[in-house]
């Protein structure tokens, strides 16, 4: 069931690839009785054209146009072959009733605050707001199946200890926060029965490096660093639950699936190849540390003060590095703002980050690695090219990754995407554009007292984050009733 | 250019929740009350989709709560047309029936 990928070419599609037509289901109605129609889903993207800030998910870089065949059928026209345009109409774009919103929305529907009896479609309604506490109950005349779930009632928490707190009294049934192995004591020792955390793989934390500067744009310079780090060494402490990654940089184990055979059990070079790719490298040590042409290789290593299981990585990935005759020193910027516009606007020589999450490797490689996402001198890069790859610092190799990326998205079937993600995962595990440290895991901590149904290792349905939207919607419709 | 900037910033977020919290204080006042006696079954689920600001006043679907958006204007309120799971990739239709 899980692997009948590829799911967005389940939605109808032409043989093109560049028409795709959603069928709408014809007994949804909003909330005031009005039926959902062709018409809202067409508002509803034309607003979001009209309105750029509306399209977070930059749906219209790849639309055409959107048309209403007739009151249940809408086809989307993208302006080139992209067989991931189903997942970005379909699951990243939420339908928004047209009879309301054209009257209330004003001149900015960017700041319009939907807060005065929203008409809504789905399975809740907000009851009552305030800063403290939002209150949802069950729309009682929602289309589809009603979850047993009868009230939601939404605290908001200013910092993980709190939020901590409320979970170990027992005032929450389910957060998604930071953990600490020295919690389990409190909370899942405590009550075995009941109190439960799952904290399933998210997406792959690189360390960056900046190949806009010197010597990082030189491959055997990558090599030598990546070979110095023992991502063995990473996951202990408050760092333990992300695990060594796989060279590829793809998510293990949710992906293991595309991962070429080859690079399967691929292990990262060890720390004895690190003299030789330096040498390659034209460097010598003085006073033990390389040096090229008289001048020692520096580099800082940046993290955001407090992020602590990252500044516990980047402290062990110096002292690796001091090791190896890296003269390197951790970077702690005060904020993330500061640590983020160092890392988009390339001001760094490494950081530690992360890469995105998605249904499957295409996602995080193509925010990663396509060359539209870097930028000039100065100017920021959008997605997480945070490292500029580009046809001015990859040897030539953007030109090949910008082809596998764009051969996924006219890919007919799932082997033409399998190819396009292994002829990735080559550049990736030859090139080293960024280096694959650890794997980062969603939080979810839950309480079965009063809810059982949450996905776990043994049934794991979906992520048990309650921060991704809509996956925390399917999980509410899968949570059952305990008696007390 | 095809950025997926709610995925990266969606992304942030879990790294902003990676701070951790590493004290337990253990205040008594606050939150939400028990609302499911005993003996019962269950009608209310409480949740905390990570910590951090206030509930801002904007149920504007079109805004994630990194975004700004409040929890569950996407998905308790407005609706997709499909379901890809983020975690396994499965696709469902929602809105849409095919």
């Amino acid at each position: 069931m899980a692997n009948r990928l590829p799911g967005w070419l389940t939605v109808d599609h032409d043989a093109t690839l560049t028409q795709w037509t959603f069928h709408l289901r014809t007994d949804v109605k909003w909330s005031d009785g009005q039926p959902l129609t062709s018409e809202d889903v067409v508002y509803t993207f034309e607003l979001m054209k009209q309105y750029a800030g509306l399209d977070q998910t930059s749906v219209w870089s790849i639309l055409k146009d959107v048309k209403a065949t007739d009151t249940s059928t809408i086809v989307f026209t993208t302006t080139a072959a992209n067989s991931t345009a189903g997942f970005r109409i379909g699951n990243q774009v939420y339908i928004v009733p047209k009879h309301d919103w054209s009257t209330k929305i004003g001149t900015d529907p960017t700041k319009f605050t939907n807060d005065k009896n929203p008409v809504t479609s789905g399975p809740y309604k907000l009851t009552t707001f305030t800063p403290d506490l939002l209150t949802y109950d069950i729309n009682t005349s929602y289309w589809g199946t009603k979850p047993e779930v009868k009230k939601i009632l939404v605290p908001s928490i200013k910092d993980n200890t709190t939020a901590i707190t409320k979970m170990l009294q027992g005032e929450l049934d389910w957060t998604g926060t930071g953990w600490d192995p020295s919690l389990d004591e409190q909370f899942t020792q405590k009550d075995p029965a009941h109190n439960h955390v799952w904290f399933p793989a998210s997406n792959t934390v690189m360390l960056y490096l900046n190949l806009s500067k010197a010597p990082f744009n030189n491959l055997d310079v990558r090599k030598a660093i990546s070979a110095a780090i023992n991502r063995d060494n990473l996951p202990q402490g408050i760092a333990q639950y992300a695990k060594a990654a796989n060279p590829t940089g793809v998510v293990t184990p949710n992906h293991n699936k595309w991962i070429k055979s080859d690079y399967a059990s691929l292990k990262f070079d060890a720390t004895d190849k690190v003299a030789g790719y330096m040498a390659a490298a034209g460097f010598t040590k003085t006073d033990g540390i390389w040096a090229k042409d008289g001048k020692k290789l520096t580099m800082n290593v940046d993290v955001v003060t407090g992020w602590n299981d990252w500044v516990q990585d980047v402290e062990n990935i110096v002292s690796d590095l001091k090791a190896a005759g890296f003269d390197a020193k951790v970077n702690s910027q005060a904020g993330f703002t500061p640590y983020y516009d160092a890392l988009t606007t390339g001001k760094y020589d490494a950081a530690i980050s992360w890469t995105n999450s998605g249904p499957n490797p295409y996602f995080t490689y193509q925010a990663l690695l396509s060359s539209a996402n870097s930028a000039a001198a100065g100017k920021a890069v959008t997605g997480t090219n945070f490292m500029r790859w580009d046809a001015t610092t990859s040897n030539g190799f953007s030109a090949q990754t910008d082809k596998l990326i764009a051969d996924f998205e006219k890919a007919p079937d799932e082997a033409a995407q399998m190819q396009a993600i292994q002829g990735i995962e080559d550049i990736m595990v030859s090139q080293l554009p960024c280096l694959p440290l650890t794997v980062n895991v969603f939080w979810g901590e839950y309480s079965t007292k009063n809810w059982t149904g949450f996905p776990s290792a043994e049934n794991p349905y979906d992520s048990s984050a309650p921060y991704n939207a809509p996956d925390f919607v399917n999980v509410i419709f899968h949570l059952k009733a305990a008696t007390n | 250019m095809t950025g997926h900037s709610v995925e990266s910033k969606l992304t942030g977020k879990l790294i902003i929740v990676c701070m951790v919290a590493l004290t337990i204080m253990l205040a008594a006042c606050g939150g939400p009350t028990t609302t499911n006696p005993t003996g019962q079954k269950a009608t209310t689920l409480r949740v905390l989709s990570a910590p951090g600001q206030p509930n801002p006043d904007f149920f504007n679907p079109f805004y994630n709560t990194n975004q700004g958006g409040d929890f569950g204007a996407q998905g308790l309120l407005y609706e997709p047309l499909y379901f890809t799971n983020l975690y396994n990739g499965e696709q469902t239709p929602w809105l849409a029936h095919r």
